[in-house]
Order: C-alpha cells, then sequence, then structure tokens
C-alpha cells in the first residue's frame, strides 16, 4: 500500500521541484533554497511566479480527480467525469456570457463567473433528473442534454461575440494554469478544503454508491440524500477547480483509475491515491505544457485518449 | 394464533402498494412467524417481491401499515430498519473487483458511526458470517471471480455481518443449479434452527419451499389466497387456484414432506 503511493508521491516531488527550477531563468535546486531562505531575485521568480503556479497545477489535479471518483462512483459509470455533471459546460458559458457581454475590469470575476456557472448547471441537471429518485442513468442522459445545451450557447455567443473577446474566452476555454496568484489559490483552498475534507469522510458511502439501490438502502444508507449531497460536494470541489482553471479534461477521468488500478481497498484510501495522480497528472501536463507555450488543457487529452482506448481493451479483454 | 401475534416482531397490517397507477399488493395482512423460515410463493406478478420489499420498507404502502418490533416502519429511519432486517436483492450488484471480505464488511455499515473505526468486533463478526456460510477461504477473491453458488453465499455472508435477527430474501437460488439450490436452503433453514433468525424467502420452487420452510404464503394477485404449515398448504386444490396447475400431492416417504408433481 505505501508502495504503491510511493511513486506517485516521488514522481510529484520531482516534477514539483523541476516546475521550480525551470523557467527562462533557470534556477539550481540551491538558487531555490536561496529563494527559501530570503534571496529577492530568486524569490520573487519562485515565490511569485513558479510556486503559485505549482501550487495551483497540484491543488486543481487533485480537485478534478477526487471530483471524478465521485462522479464514477454516483454514476455508477467508470468512463463518467465531472464535466458529465455539466460543469464544464456550465463554467465555460459563465465565462463566455461574462467575457464577451461585459466590459470593464472583468478578470478577477472570471472564476465567481465560472463557479456559479458550474453550480447552476449541476443544480439543473440534478433538479431535472430528480422523480420522487434518483436513478443513475436519468443523471447521465440529463448531464449529455444539458452539456449540449451550454455549449450551444457556448457557439452562440461566441459565433456573434467580438473577435477579441471571443478570443479570450476561447483562451480560457481551453484550460491554462498561466498567471496563477497566491490570491486565487486561497479562493481555491477555501471552497475545495472543506468539501475535500467532507468527501474523504463520505468514503464509506462511496463505496456503496456501487451496489444496487435496494442492497444499499437495505444496509442502512439514505441513497436518496448522499446522492444529493455527494453531487454537491462534487460540484464545489470541480467547480471551485474549473472556475481557477479553466475546463481541462480527463484528469478526472484517469485519475481515479489509475488509482483503482494500483491500489486495493476503498475509497477512504483511493481518494488520497486519486487526488495525488490527479495533481502529479496535472503538474506534468503543465510542465510540457510550459515548454511548448501551450495551454495544459490541451495536452490533458493527449494522455486521456490513448487512456480511454486502453481501459475499453481492458474491459473487452475480461 | 394470538399469542404468536403478541410475538411476531414484523407484520404488514392490511397494506396497499402500487407503483404508479397499479395496486401490486391489495389490503394485505401478514404477519411474520419470528424464529420461523417463511417462504413466499405465487405465480409471476403476483406481488411476492412486492411484499417482501414493502416488509423491507422499501416499498411504500399507499395504505396499511408495516410494523417491526410494534413500531410503524414509516416512522423509522433506513438506518434503524437496516439494524434488524437485512435484505438480499434478487440480483444485488456490486463493483466486480470488490474482495469477499470488502464485500462482508458492508454488511457491518448500519452499525458505524461517522468517525467511529473499524473494530475487533466487527472483524469477528464478519469472519463468523464467512465461516456460517463457508466462503471464509475466498475472502481475498475478487467477486467477479468467484462461481454463482460463491458469489451467493458470500452476498448472504454480508446480509449475516449486518447481525439482524430478520433476513429477508428474493429468490436466493435463482441462477444456481440443483447442488448449490439445496446448500442455499439447507444455509437457510441452519440459520433458522441454530441461530434463532427469521428468515422470509421469495421462492419458486413449490417442492423446495416445502421441504425448507417451516410456514408458506401463497400469493395471487397481490392477495394471500393460503398461509400455514407445509402439509396445510400443499394441496391440489391450493395449487389449482393460485397456479392454475393440474397437480397430485405425494408425500416423501423417507421424511414425510409433501412433494407436488405438476400434470399440467
Amino acid at each position: 500500500m505505501i508502495a504503491a503511493l510511493a511513486l506517485p508521491a516521488v514522481l510529484t516531488l520531482v516534477l514539483a521541484v523541476l516546475a521550480l527550477a525551470w523557467g527562462d531563468a533557470g534556477l539550481a535546486p540551491a538558487d531555490i533554497a536561496a529563494a527559501l531562505s530570503g534571496d529577492p531575485v530568486a524569490g520573487i521568480v519562485v515565490g511569485s511566479l513558479r510556486a503559485p503556479r505549482v501550487a495551483t497545477a497540484l491543488l486543481v489535479g487533485a480537485c478534478l480527480a477526487v471530483a471524478g471518483a465521485i462522479t464514477q462512483a454516483v454514476m455508477r459509470n467508470p468512463l463518467a467525469e465531472p464535466g458529465l455533471l455539466g460543469i464544464n459546460g456550465g463554467a465555460g458559458l459563465g465565462v463566455t456570457l461574462l467575457i464577451v457581454h461585459l466590459t470593464g475590469p472583468i478578470g478577477r470575476w472570471l472564476p465567481v463567473a465560472g463557479f456559479a456557472g458550474a453550480a447552476l448547471a449541476a443544480g439543473t441537471i440534478y433538479a431535472l433528473s430528480w422523480r420522487g429518485g434518483m436513478s443513475s442513468i436519468r443523471l447521465i442522459l440529463m448531464g449529455i442534454g444539458v452539456s449540449a445545451l451550454t455549449g450551444a450557447g457556448i457557439a452562440f455567443l461566441t459565433a456573434f461575440g467580438d473577435v477579441r473577446e471571443v478570443q479570450r474566452a476561447m483562451g480560457w476555454m481551453a484550460g491554462s494554469l498561466y498567471g496563477s496568484d497566491w490570491a486565487r489559490i486561497s479562493w481555491l483552498v477555501t471552497w475545495s478544503a472543506p468539501a475535500l475534507a467532507a468527501t474523504w469522510l463520505l468514503a464509506r458511502e462511496l463505496d456503496l454508491l456501487g451496489f444496487d439501490d435496494d442492497c444499499v438502502q437495505g444496509l442502512g444508507l439514505r441513497l436518496h440524500l448522499m446522492r444529493g449531497v455527494l453531487i454537491l460536494l462534487c460540484t464545489l470541489i470541480a467547480g471551485a477547480a474549473v472556475a481557477t482553471a479553466g475546463p481541462i479534461a480527463f484528469i478526472g477521468l484517469l485519475a481515479p483509475h489509475l488509482a483503482r488500478l494500483s491500489i486495493k481497498g476503498g475509497h477512504v484510501i483511493r481518494l488520497p491515491t486519486a487526488a495525488l495522480y490527479g495533481a502529479l497528472l496535472l503538474l506534468a501536463a503543465d510542465l510540457v505544457a510550459r515548454s511548448l507555450m501551450l495551454p495544459a488543457g490541451i495536452l490533458t487529452p493527449m494522455i486521456g485518449v490513448p487512456f480511454i482506448g486502453f481501459l475499453l481493451r481492458k474491459q473487452r479483454d475480461e | 394464533m394470538s399469542e404468536m401475534t403478541a410475538t411476531a416482531r414484523l407484520e404488514a397490517r392490511s397494506i396497499t402498494v402500487g407503483y404508479s397507477n397499479r395496486d401490486v399488493l391489495r389490503d394485505l395482512t401478514l404477519s411474520v412467524p419470528p424464529g420461523r423460515f417463511t417462504a413466499l410463493l405465487g405465480p409471476n406478478g403476483s406481488g411476492k417481491s412486492t411484499l417482501l420489499r414493502a416488509l423491507a420498507g422499501l416499498a411504500r404502502p399507499s395504505a396499511g401499515e408495516v410494523m417491526l418490533n410494534a413500531a410503524a416502519m414509516r416512522t423509522m429511519s433506513r438506518r434503524q430498519i437496516a439494524r434488524h432486517l437485512s435484505l438480499l436483492p434478487q440480483t444485488p450488484r456490486a463493483p466486480d473487483d470488490i474482495s469477499v471480505r470488502d464485500l462482508v464488511a458492508q454488511g457491518r455499515y448500519p452499525h458505524r458511526g461517522l468517525f467511529k473505526p473499524w473494530s475487533s468486533m466487527d472483524r469477528e463478526i464478519c469472519t463468523r458470517a464467512m465461516e456460517m456460510t463457508a466462503v471464509a477461504d475466498l475472502e481475498a477473491k475478487s467477486l467477479g471471480h468467484l462461481s454463482g453458488g460463491q458469489r451467493q453465499r458470500a452476498w448472504i455472508a454480508m446480509t449475516l455481518a449486518q447481525s439482524t435477527d430478520m433476513l429477508l430474501l428474493d429468490e436466493p437460488t435463482t441462477y444456481l443449479d440443483i447442488a448449490h439450490q439445496l446448500d442455499v436452503l439447507d444455509l437457510l433453514r441452519r440459520l433458522v434452527r441454530d441461530e434463532g433468525k427469521t428468515v422470509v424467502a421469495v421462492l419458486h420452487d413449490i417442492n423446495h419451499a416445502a421441504r425448507f420452510a417451516d410456514h408458506l404464503c401463497l400469493l395471487k394477485e397481490g392477495e394471500i389466497v393460503a398461509s400455514g404449515p407445509p402439509g396445510e398448504i400443499i394441496q391440489a386444490r391450493h395449487l389449482r387456484t393460485v397456479f392454475s396447475i393440474d397437480a397430485t400431492i405425494i408425500h416423501d416417504p423417507i421424511d414425510e414432506v409433501p412433494i407436488c408433481i405438476a400434470r399440467r
């Protein structure tokens, strides 16, 4: 168990040091140590440029991974990810609306618009699939429907919006960690940390969601309440992540699978493992993205798509 | 009879249960005999499974009341109910990669609080449940790799780990070969005789019910047509009313159990 966690942990650490050291102004590990002990130049490069970006990558990656684990459990579908709850579509629509339709200094409102859009879309999906109870399949169908709707909304706005503003909205929707700063990180932590802790406390309930409805209710689970609570937590976590970095696909799908492949046991151990893998994946993607001058969100599908192929192949073989 | 009702801990009092606009059970009253093995028999669509779900508190009656230990079930929380009765649905589903040990451990769910860690008592109860069902050797295996009979026993172990007095099972022998069917039924009978549990099971095979159960309930179109010990219930006229079959009843020369030979 420790060994299974050690690999991603060590890799994450190595990549984090690499991400702090590497850039236009290369820093030796000694310089990073100097930054920590107060050297002003190294301090600015590390402290206000690279460290926030690394911290954001780690946090957003972990959030997406945990949100993905929740979605896969609630929807009972190994191919589910937070995007199916309308999080990405809703956030995208909120941000596009803000950028294309409002003028003035809107930069700091971007996360708010993204978060509100995500919450609204997830809430709509939940409300539409409620029929005196909640079924996983109805949730998935509504998720697809509402995502299509938000996609149409975004397409409409971008088709008729001002080119420069549309360009900016599209840039946000590509998903990037560029321009991370400590203020945004503290905002992300405020929204996601309590939800992450609550999710971990509900690990046993997440385990039970993999069973059929009658069975878990027979075991004493308040199924509908628990689904609602977990969808809310997922919305908070994924919404905060997407609001911070834009929609970054595939981490929420991949990380829980990596956790499942590398470790046996319930969500109590799987959730932290998935979070670790999510952090690692996004950090790696962002490092490559920085070297190619691309947004990280464009790179994650490049890892994600082959992995889905691998999963489907594995399922077929079983 | 009056004494029986006084000690009965699970009963349905003139319940009507339906889905959307169709009533599946109509004004049905049933007192489950405690410490006995009760089998629910009836043709497809007669409401057996619905009755079982109603007794488990999963199907809400639109009229009448299900009483558990003299308290109305609708006033109880799911967790409270789960501490008194466990339910095994007809085709229970769990993730395929879950190990038998982890599956059985889920049975402890209603007894554990948010911050209450896994205790040695929880472990002992799970071990005992696996021993009783003879799956202890398989505890590290994943559910997906078990045979049908082993899987069913693992599920029963999970319901046993729930430490309830009452066990409700929906067609626990479906999809099993004859030897495994007898295994499961024998296990249920032992749970009743040796552990003092109350078992209610939906069964399809009349002869199995007659051989293993202490009490039979025949259902037709949402009503109980007859109930009592197998010797009284397995009669040609009852079987004609309920299943519309012509049957001859003979008796097993070895242990006097009625055997139904269906002719048409």
